[in-house]
Formats: C-alpha cells, structure tokens, sequence
C-alpha cells in the first residue's frame, strides 16, 4: 500500500528549493498554503487541501 | 470552453494538484472570500502573539540553560514578567489555543521574529498573483526562515512536526536563532522568579531491559 506523502513536505521542498516545481504556477500555491496554514487553527492537511482549492478558485475565476 | 482556457493557460495541472479525484461538489462549489479570511486571521491575532511570548521565553529559558523550560514554567515567568495582571489567556485557553496551533508554533514564532510579512494576510486580490510570485521567487528567504525554524523545532518539540523533518523536506541545517538572549541571574532577582532545575530525562523501558535489545530470550 502506497504511503500517503505530506502535504506540508511540498510546500516545505517547493519554497525552499529542494524540489523543483513541477507545474507552472505551483511556487505561487504553495507559498499562498504556508501564509493560510501558519494562521488558521485547522487541522493542518484540511487547511493545505482548502487553501490549494482557495487558490486554484481565484486563479480560475480570474481568467474565465 | 473551460477544457479551452485550462489547456491554453496551463490551469489544467493546477486544477488536478488543487481538486484531486474523487472531486467532490463540495470543493467545487467553494466560493471563497479572501475578505472573510482576512478577518478570521485579525481575530486569531491575539492567541498567535500570547503563543509567540510564551515561545520566546522558553527559548530563553532554554539558553539561560540548566532551567526548565517547559510551557508551564514559561506561564509563571509571563505572569512574573505582568506582575499579576489578568491575560485572557488561562490554562484551558491557553492548551486550546496551543492544540490548535502546535504543529505550526515553531514556525509562528520565527516568522514574528525575522518575517514578520508571512504573518500578514492584506493582500488584494488583483494584486495577489503578482505579490504571490515575486515572494515565492525568493529560495534565501525560505531557506533562512526553514533553517531557523529547525532550530526552534528541536527545543519546543511540539507534536505533529519535527526538527528532523523539516531538515529531510528541505536538506537544510538549523540556523541559529540570534534573538534569543539567556537570562541573567540580575534579571531573574529582578523578576523575583527562581527557576526550576531541569529535571533528568526519565530511565526509558529500553534502559529497564533485562536483556540487549534484539536478543532472544531463551525458555
């Protein structure tokens, strides 16, 4: 059974560096889950996922 | 049309990492409000900076060395630093406040110190791609606020994140952290506080074994 990876590992690995991107506007969604993650009090993968889908909303909704 | 503009624009991988299957109404309904966030945080405020000087003061703790520097002893020393004045912040609130925040605590307390525009959620919405973009650019940044970061995760220990994380995520060392000053015996007479000696760490089972650990026991 495959282990499931930490959604904080990414936004860690992306912003630092370590990891390249690998899609065109993903240093942007990471950083944008680091700033709601550190100031909300929810349960961190429940911030991360609804954060990412925060972002992906008014990306989308921008250019459609 | 959509399937257009995701292909066109390269929304389409951005669109699969934010909406993984099985996509749900739910998510795809969202309709968010920067402006509702934006508020939450503001309230939020308060318990991040009450977190933040009891933080501190454990990390001060920590380098005075020899004393405990566990939360409740860094309460008493916030409450000797108020002289008695009430904080909103009791015991019960306080490991609420802390429970909902633990694994972020390390990270809450080095961006107050040497980032403190992580902390701040203003951003308007037409500007929010652009600013999004020129921070994330900065690599140095974030590995300067990771690197630190190790190092106040390897003394707070809070649950859910670790030092050795972090270092493996992001093939960082620890930065030391250059704000934290020990206290000195004047400023503990001053305070009127006598810190507690730090007790040992406690014999471990693996310590208590009759046998090496990996040996067979024979019956």
């Amino acid at each position: 059974m495959p282990v499931k990876a930490n959604p904080l590992a990414i936004v860690f690995r992306v912003l630092s560096g370590a990891q390249d991107s690998e899609f065109k506007f993903e240093p942007e969604l990471r950083l944008f889950q680091l700033k709601i993650w550190l100031l909300s009090d929810d349960d961190d993968t429940r911030s991360l996922n609804e954060s990412a889908a925060l972002f992906a909303s008014i990306m989308l909704r921008s250019r459609i | 049309m959509i399937d257009r503009v995701f292909r066109r624009e390269d929304y389409r991988e951005l669109y699969d990492a934010a909406f993984p299957p099985p996509r749900t109404p739910y998510y795809l309904s969202l309709s968010p409000s920067l402006r509702d966030l934006r508020y939450e945080f503001k309230k939020a405020r308060d318990a991040i900076d009450h977190l933040n000087r009891l933080n501190e003061l454990r990390l001060r703790l920590y380098a005075t060395g020899k004393c405990s520097f566990s939360l409740n002893e860094a309460r008493y020393l916030d409450a000797k630093l108020k002289e008695g004045k009430r904080t909103k912040f009791a015991r019960t609130n306080l490991s609420k406040v802390r429970h909902a925040r633990q694994t972020r605590e390390a990270l809450l307390f080095v961006a107050n110190h040497y980032d403190s525009a992580l902390l701040q959620f203003e951003t308007k919405l037409n500007q929010l791609f652009k600013e999004l973009r020129e921070e994330a650019a900065n690599h140095e940044r974030f590995k300067n606020l990771f690197g630190r970061t190790i190092s106040a995760l390897a003394v707070l220990k809070p649950k859910g994140l670790t030092a050795q994380q972090v270092h493996e995520w992001t093939q960082l060392d620890r930065i030391p952290l250059d704000v934290i000053k020990p206290f000195t015996k004047a400023e503990f007479k001053q305070i009127g506080f006598s810190p507690r000696i730090r007790q040992a760490a406690e014999t471990t089972r693996t310590g208590k074994r009759q046998s090496p650990p990996g040996q067979v026991r024979k019956f």
